[in-house]
């Protein structure tokens, strides 16, 4: 089990899709998110989130409502990130120190080996005492605050449940056995296994006292007082001493090894949330940018795949949002309804019109409604995608100077690429594709491609001066062009003539 | 000294004078492939009694109920020979007699086992009534029940607690839930995702340790003296034997069953009775250790008119692969194993005599010496019924004493009727020796096709559009997609 606030489950945690990097440049992603998250690592991080879209509804929501509890409250995030920050940091100090030890065992031998395993047992009984209590600390924290979101609370009651669990208790007291001392300051008992060959091969600590304590106690006389009958003592020469101390160091390293176990179970159950924070903090800026200049935003009401759904009234392009001339009541709004049923939309229009604009903003509310962002519109229904894709025409100096087919070929591989990945319900974006040969060529290439996304029941907005394709799609696909009059940004349904 | 039946050897007389040198095994990765033990054994080649008797062993143990039994076997023999090197070597009276009861225990349980396994076939029937005859005398019997008695007493003395104090050590029987148990538990009650982990290892205690335990459980280390004082006589350490005997049927075994899974054929090759090496389909088995899925086959022929050939063809492109599968499949044939191919016959060569470059061995002569070297020695041992294979023998030198020597080494080979193939770079040889090379797909990027002929490929042209280059033709979506496109 590992917590997280990112992942309801983390077995849906993916890697940052790679093919994004190219869908992310197109679509200027790094430089909105720069505008309003200026720190590298954080914007980088958030970035990261966004290019690992998530797969379900209930993931969704899941970072949606623990967004809103930090939107909530503002002191429950900085001192959340604060705390967390420091108990990551642990496994660093923890590494150096265990390092540190292994000098010591230089010299060989077993009484070095002892001692070095000693230490170790030490390093490790200090952090389990540690990060024992940083669980008491997240539930302080945690307990101070209203909380609705199911992360949150799953981390507050989980730190509940472990700090009154009495195991809890017993794993610190058995690592307060070993936090002061040398192994030559305690009477140990071991408990050995031999096998049918009368070799060692197994030891374990079952009792550990320091010599202090038997003697304040008188202990000492007891033991040899009551010592039974049956026991017998050896008197330790060299070569015994061996075989006591082997015993002993497997002893304890048996010991040590349970301890690091249990110490590290309990780490990684919070490890890694701190860096999880640096999206949320990224979010809340987002949020925050958003509402200082006017632009009006909403969570989206995530839907499932088979939906195939994305419907957003007065939907706004985030990039232009961030263009520091424009505030929200500047940026001509859209509105887009594409439900299940539909194939896609074709869009023309002359050029500067706002038709990539248009394009931009929906495969942006996409990625972020996907990544349990609130997105630029009055309201909005998004179903989740299984494979999100995009294909921009690519500048023309990408390719070799005046080689058409050259640059033609760029494009097709790229498609191929595209077609590789496909799959039922998903949501492809075009550019201006297959425009860069003969008109005839691409619209031949493109219509194939479009008629393999209806076959596999994909959806897809493609803006494209391939006007042939309006009339052979009219029944089919739904039309539409940007308006140059009075109305100009805005979409309107095309007619064909 | 018992004379246990050997499972390799209808005679004792047959094991081979010469075994092949070790530069064989290695140069062919047989140690590798089977193991050291295996490997040992197939150091002996055969002669057509013992091949035919050994087929006709591996045939019986590809049955899985035999092979099941075998592996049983083999399990208590290693049993038997890893006591049997802590019994030789113990440090006191006491541990000698503990690890006798331990180790006839294993011995017992390996003759029992040995007695019912039920082999039919001539080496592993004689084994089988050999000791279903020993495990029916009464003298094996009453020894038997003895040690289930003084075995039980081991599990005894397992658990002894020490109390470690300063200069002291104390020993007891008692016992505690241990501090790492108990942090188990704790896991497990608070339901964390922990590994168990507990100490692996093995340590011979000291004699005074020992007499410590047997303070502490003088019964049962009487019992162990009295057992030894009986029944040592009865147990001979040439029992041993049979773990390399065993290892070999298993291992090759093992790596038949291995190949098998990647469509490779195997067959139990005819003895020839003229001198030829002839196979179908022959495969390089040492490619299994690369983890290679698809392993090329090749066809071998070496016979009295055309007994040796050059191997020639770009680097990569499977010489020394095919090289090896020759040398492999001779080897395995030669001990009686199932080979690597379709459809074999072959001679029982006297021995398999390798040439392969190697880097790291000399350190105190230079490469040319060295090759030499090891050339004088395969020279002094090879009669003419051996096969001798030369990968890349004298490359290195200059240009011209490579030519002069290779040249000069085929001819002697010729000459001698030799059998064998001899991997080389030289193109300008003037020679009659037949070539064989390697055939690469010069239309597909030259492409290694892994096949051995001794025809040359043939240059074609690749042409298509791009789309069709793509795969994002209507036709080629719509078969690949499975939907009609408009």
């Amino acid at each position: 089990m590992k917590y997280s606030l990112l992942y309801k489950d983390l077995s849906g945690q993916t890697q940052p899709l790679s093919e994004f990097d190219k869908l992310f440049y197109d679509l200027s992603v790094d430089k909105a998110v720069s505008e309003f998250c200026p720190f590298p690592k954080r914007a980088a991080y958030f970035i990261d989130v966004l290019k690992c879209p998530v797969s379900s509804v209930d993931d969704i929501v899941f970072r949606q409502d623990i967004l809103k509890d930090f939107l909530k409250s503002g002191k429950l995030l900085s001192d959340m990130k604060l705390i967390f920050n420091r108990y990551d940091s642990i496994r660093s100090d923890w590494n150096q120190l265990r390092q540190n030890v292994f000098p010591a065992a230089a010299s060989g031998g077993y009484s070095s080996l002892l001692e070095y395993t000693y230490s170790q047992m030490q390093v490790t009984a200090t952090f389990t005492r540690t990060i024992i209590s940083y669980l008491r600390s997240f539930l302080s924290v945690l307990e101070e605050a209203e909380l609705n979101s199911e992360g949150l609370k799953n981390i507050r009651d989980y730190c509940r449940t472990m700090t009154d669990n009495k195991a809890f208790d017993e794993i610190y007291t058995i690592a307060s056995l070993f936090q002061y001392h040398t192994p030559e300051q305690f009477r140990f008992i071991l408990h050995t296994h031999t096998d049918d060959t009368l070799r060692l091969i197994g030891s374990e600590l079952t009792d550990i006292t320091d010599k202090d304590t038997l003697h304040s106690a008188g202990i000492i006389k007891r033991i040899f007082a009551s010592k039974k009958e049956k026991d017998i003592s050896v008197a330790l020469g060299d070569t015994e001493s061996d075989d006591a101390l082997f015993a002993l160091n497997e002893a304890l390293r048996s010991t040590a090894d349970a301890l690091f176990a249990v110490t590290s179970a309990v780490y990684e159950l919070f490890f890694g949330i701190s860096n999880e924070f640096m999206f949320y903090d990224a979010a809340v800026s987002y949020i925050r940018f958003l509402e200082q200049k006017s632009v009006s935003y909403v969570f989206p009401k995530m839907l499932e795949q088979y939906e195939d759904c994305f419907y957003a009234k007065e939907l706004r392009d985030l990039i232009l949002c961030c263009e520091s001339t424009h505030k929200g009541e500047d940026i001509v709004p859209n509105d887009i309804a594409m439900g299940k049923g539909d194939r896609g939309i074709l869009i023309r229009g002359s050029n500067g019109s706002g038709k990539t604009v248009f394009l931009r903003s929906v495969a942006l509310a996409q990625i972020f409604a996907q990544a349990g962002l609130p997105v630029c519109a009055d309201e909005a229904h998004i179903s989740i995608r299984t494979l999100i894709c995009a294909h921009f025409s690519s500048a023309e100096e990408e390719f070799r100077e005046g080689d058409i087919a050259g640059r033609f070929e760029g494009e097709v591989q790229q498609i191929a690429a595209i077609v590789d990945k496909l799959k039922p319900h998903s949501l492809i974006f075009f550019n201006e594709t297959f425009q860069t040969t003969s008109y005839d060529e691409g619209t031949d290439a493109i219509y194939t491609i479009l008629s393999l996304l209806e076959g596999l029941g994909i959806q897809f907005i493609f803006v494209t001066h391939l006007t042939n394709l309006f009339g052979i799609l009219s029944n089919e696909v739904r039309l539409m062009e940007t308006d140059t009059g009075i109305n100009r940004y805005k979409l309107r349904e095309a007619s064909i003539q | 000294m018992m004379n246990y039946p050997s499972i390799l050897f209808s005679q004792m007389n047959t094991k081979s004078t010469t075994p092949l040198m070790q530069d064989v095994i290695e140069d062919l990765k047989l140690d590798k492939l089977i193991g050291d033990k295996a490997s040992r054994c197939m150091r002996y080649v055969c002669g057509k009694t013992d091949i035919l008797a050994r087929q006709a062993a591996f045939k019986e143990l590809e049955d899985r109920k035999k092979a099941k039994a075998a592996a049983c076997i083999y399990e208590y023999i290693s049993d038997v020979c890893k006591k049997n090197s802590l019994y030789c070597s113990s440090s006191c009276v006491d541990e000698r007699n503990a690890l006798f009861v331990s180790l006839f225990y294993s011995y017992c349980k390996f003759v029992k086992e040995a007695a019912s396994s039920g082999f039919e076939s001539p080496l592993l029937s004689r084994f089988s009534k050999y000791f279903s005859v020993l495990s029916s005398e009464k003298e094996f019997i009453d020894a038997d029940a003895a040690v289930q008695k003084a075995y039980a007493l081991l599990g005894e003395i397992s658990g002894v607690s020490f109390n470690i104090l300063n200069e002291s050590l104390t020993l007891t029987d008692g016992h505690k839930k241990s501090y790492a148990e108990k942090l188990y538990e704790c896991a497990d009650e608070l339901e964390l995702d922990v590994t168990k982990r507990y100490g692996n290892f093995s340590y011979a205690l000291t004699p005074k340790i020992i007499e410590g335990i047997k303070k502490l459980y003088p019964s049962q280390f009487s019992a162990f003296a009295e057992f030894y004082s009986r029944f040592s006589g009865m147990y001979n350490e040439s029992i041993t034997k049979y773990d390399d005997e065993l290892a070999f049927y298993i291992s090759v075994l093992g790596i038949v069953e291995k190949a098998k899974a990647l469509s490779v054929l195997f067959t139990y090759p005819s003895v020839s009775d003229k001198k030829e090496y002839i196979c179908r389909n022959a495969y390089d088995l040492s490619l299994i250790l690369k983890n290679e899925k698809s392993i090329v086959p090749n066809d071998i022929s070496l016979t009295a008119d055309e007994p040796f050939f050059f191997l020639t063809g770009a680097n990569g492109g499977g010489k020394t692969t095919y090289l090896r599968a020759v040398g492999l499949n001779l080897c395995m044939f030669l001990s009686g194993c199932p080979i690597s191919a379709e459809a074999a016959q072959i001679y029982p060569f006297s021995g398999v005599f390798t040439h392969f470059p190697h880097d790291e061995r000399f350190e105190d002569t230079g490469r040319f010496l060295d090759e030499q070297i090891r050339l004088d020695k395969i020279f002094s041992i090879a009669d003419n019924d051996g096969v001798i294979l030369l990968n890349e023998t004298f490359s290195t030198t200059t240009e011209e004493i490579a030519l002069r020597s290779t040249q000069a080494l085929a001819e002697k080979l010729q000459s001698e009727g030799k059998f064998g193939i001899y991997i080389t770079h030289q193109h300008a040889l003037a020679t009659n020796i037949p070539s064989l090379s390697v055939i690469i797909d010069e239309s597909d990027s030259n492409r290694r096709t892994y096949k051995v002929s001794r025809s040359k490929g043939k240059k074609s042209s690749f042409a298509g559009d791009i789309l069709r280059k793509y795969a994002l033709t209507r036709e080629q979506l719509g078969e690949r997609f499975g939907v009609c496109l408009k």
